[in-house]
């Protein structure tokens, strides 16, 4: 299955994300211990790419619509395993949709849009 | 997919603090937010800790490791190779051992520590002290007092430190920490935060005054991290890598062992403890800064603290050694004297740097600007001139050790000027005008040493040799010592948690985990559910139905997850 990896999307998010869309796969990787420095909690999750996992990953980048744009660099993976970095850039306002995020987060991640239907 | 995060070089001890807008308006003489706290005094508490003898030791271990890399790829000669490799992978094994340690002491200072309730502190840790002067504005409090009677303000200090912990921000934080799975091959974050959080209940059985978190974390930080029979074990060269990682588990592990037991209790009054804990204690040597050097030993460890001591100063000789390399790019990239300005400046905490401004106001004096505001008005430069002065770049520092804070201007040619917000003593001014103070420089210089550590280990059994000694005996050790300790030896505990985790205990309802973070909160800042409800009144389950959620679920009533002691103050082991 493909996959999206994003920094800052928590366990307690994963909770929160999986009340609204049940279906969507979160797991999550712990940083490398070998690395020299050492930082705050932080993990990646990788988002298993299904029409819930685009949902669960748009609602979770709309959280905070105070702020004007969210600007995330995640990494995918396609089926192949091949992987790419990409920027997800959404501009917020009261007006901006889910759907139209999850129509966003399809075309960067290649999901098959027929599925969306 | 790696974004801007705080974060800190064991090494070099530099932080890089993700929050730099914040710590830039401090240069312009604004406070620091109170949000800053938790980052703050996490980073802190790593700083404080990788300049104690411990991980100073490390320190010097890996940069002689970064020397011999060096030697090998000016000179082709490999003949200390071995040594070398088993040197790297004692490094690496032993900082596995303290990760979870390190980590579980910084989110204690972030999540339990308070100043002192009841009465002016004996005794209070570098990283709070700092975080009360530079976050909560202590000598202006301490000003605006008709009389010297410190106890209210820490009291106040106390309250406005647990209202930030009780906030959606710190709540969702713990909520996430308290998720995260356990055991040494996951997270470093919670076994190690349960370790210390459980030797700490147990501690206050012995010494009533154990029971400030601040001062327990001051009394853990000295037995671990100033012990010198690790540190033997750590350098003692006569042995291979896997005799020295397992030598220093197994000493990190009685020393866990005698914390969490106190054998000395009877016989060691507190007194004896408070004395050998009163530094902060900062020790000049050659021109650097060793804080908390002081020794200590039991009966039957003073040889070993001895050999120890005397290991630490033979490999801090080395580690000062000016570099000979070749002339060319690396000599370029690498002056003699680098790793020296690497170690010199351990000790001070880098908060971040900001653009600004030189405007002559007279013959080598004048102002500094940032944007528009004036920063340091009247600046007398002494031993440099303003001649063609113009961009600035300011740098800000902590020395935690004397509590003031120093910002350095540096122009094209490097630092020509400090200024502090507090005296300084002679003792440290001298230190200063001794170091290059140039952060960039030596955060560029540790990047290359790391690259060149790394290069070196390509292609040699050095990977290898460490996954062997996690597979054949260190694993076990490394579990069998801070599993045992983060749940005080329950298994009921243990298991529910390494088995299930507390995700599944709690439901998976983010709403009870939010709820039980909150109450672990609280109960370290012994508050009552109905005080909990009134500090934060946005959660979605109750204290009360928190707690009788958990006690349908929750198998140790010694190890509580969520639960209401006999008095009515909330209780929590983590």
């Amino acid at each position: 299955m493909a996959e999206v990896r994003v920094q800052g999307l928590t366990r307690l998010d994963s909770l929160d994300l999986k009340r609204q869309f049940p279906d969507a796969v979160i797991a999550f990787e712990e940083a490398d211990s070998a690395d020299p420095w050492h930082g705050e909690l932080a993990t990646v999750a990788v988002v298993t790419i299904t029409l819930a996992g685009l949902n669960a990953l748009a609602n979770w980048l709309l959280k905070d619509r105070r702020k004007q744009e969210v600007v995330k660099t995640v990494v995918i993976t396609d089926a192949s395993g091949a992987t790419r970095t990409e920027t997800i850039r959404i501009k917020l306002s009261e007006s901006t949709s889910q759907p139209e995020v999850v129509k966003q987060l399809a075309s960067i991640t290649q999901f098959d849009s027929d599925a969306m239907q | 997919v790696t974004e801007a995060l705080t974060r800190i070089d064991l090494v070099s001890n530099h932080v890089a603090f993700k929050e730099q807008e914040h710590y830039r308006a401090l240069l312009r003489g604004q406070d620091l937010p109170a949000e800053t706290f938790s980052g703050f005094i996490h980073e802190a508490t790593h700083h404080w800790c990788n300049t104690s003898p411990v991980v100073s030791a490390l320190a010097f271990l890996y940069l002689s490791v970064a020397r011999e890399a060096l030697h090998w790829l000016t000179t082709g000669d490999d003949s200390r190779m071995d040594q070398t490799l088993e040197d790297l992978a004692t490094y690496e094994m032993a900082v596995s051992w303290m990760r979870p340690l390190m980590e579980g002491l910084a989110q204690f200072a972030e999540y339990d520590v308070l100043p002192d309730f009841f009465e002016p502190p004996q005794l209070l840790s570098p990283p709070l002290d700092a975080a009360m002067r530079h976050l909560f504005h202590l000598p202006r409090r301490i000003a605006s007092l008709p009389d010297a009677r410190l106890a209210p303000i820490f009291h106040e200090l106390a309250d406005e430190i647990s209202a930030w912990r009780l906030s959606r921000q710190t709540i969702d934080r713990k909520s996430d920490l308290l998720l995260q799975p356990i055991g040494s091959q996951g997270s470093a974050y919670l076994l190690g935060y349960l370790a210390v959080k459980q030797l700490w209940r147990n501690a206050q059985r012995f010494y009533a005054e154990l029971a400030h978190a601040d001062t327990f974390m001051i009394f853990l930080r000295k037995l671990v991290f100033g012990d010198f029979v690790l540190i033997s074990e750590l350098l003692d060269r006569s042995q291979d890598a896997r005799q020295r990682g397992l030598g220093f588990g197994r000493r990190l592990h009685e020393r866990l062992n005698d914390i969490r037991l106190m054998p000395w209790d009877d016989e060691v009054l507190w007194s004896t403890w408070e004395e050998l804990l009163m530094p902060p204690q900062t020790v000049g040597r050659g021109g650097f800064v060793l804080t908390d050097a002081e020794p200590f030993a039991a009966l039957d460890t003073t040889e070993l603290v001895q050999q120890g001591m005397r290991r630490f100063h033979e490999q801090f000789v080395a580690a000062i050694e000016p570099l000979d390399l070749p002339p060319g790019e690396l000599r370029s990239a690498l002056p003699a004297d680098s790793i020296g300005h690497v170690l010199r400046e351990r000790y001070l905490m880098w908060l971040g740097d900001s653009p600004a401004s030189w405007v002559s106001t007279g013959r080598n004096r004048g102002r500094v600007l940032m944007g528009r505001d004036v920063v340091l008005d009247d600046v007398q430069l002494t031993n440099a001139s303003d001649e063609g002065l113009d961009a600035l770049r300011l740098d800000s520092y902590l020395d935690l050790y004397e509590g003031y804070r120093l910002t350095t201007m540096a122009g094209e040619k490097g630092v020509f000027g400090f200024a502090f917000d507090s005296a300084p003593s002679e003792r440290a001014r001298s230190e200063l005008t001794r170091s290059r103070l140039d952060r960039h420089r030596i955060a560029g210089l540790i990047d290359v040493l790391h690259g060149l550590v790394s290069n070196y280990a390509v292609g040699t059994n050095f990977r290898e040799l460490v996954q062997i000694f996690w597979g054949k005996d260190g694993r076990a050790l490394l579990d069998a010592t801070y599993l045992g300790f983060a749940f005080d030896f329950d298994d009921a505990a243990r298991d529910a948690v390494a088995l299930e985790g507390l995700d599944s205990i709690m439901g998976n309802d983010p709403d009870l985990v939010r709820s039980v973070a909150a109450i672990t909160l609280a109960a370290s800042a012994r508050m009552s559910p109905e005080r909990l409800c009134a500090v934060s009144d946005g959660l979605a389950v109750g204290p009360a139905e928190a707690v009788e959620r958990i006690n349908a679920s929750w198998p140790s009533g010694h190890v509580p997850l969520a639960a209401v002691n006999a008095d009515g103050f909330l209780q929590s082991a983590f």
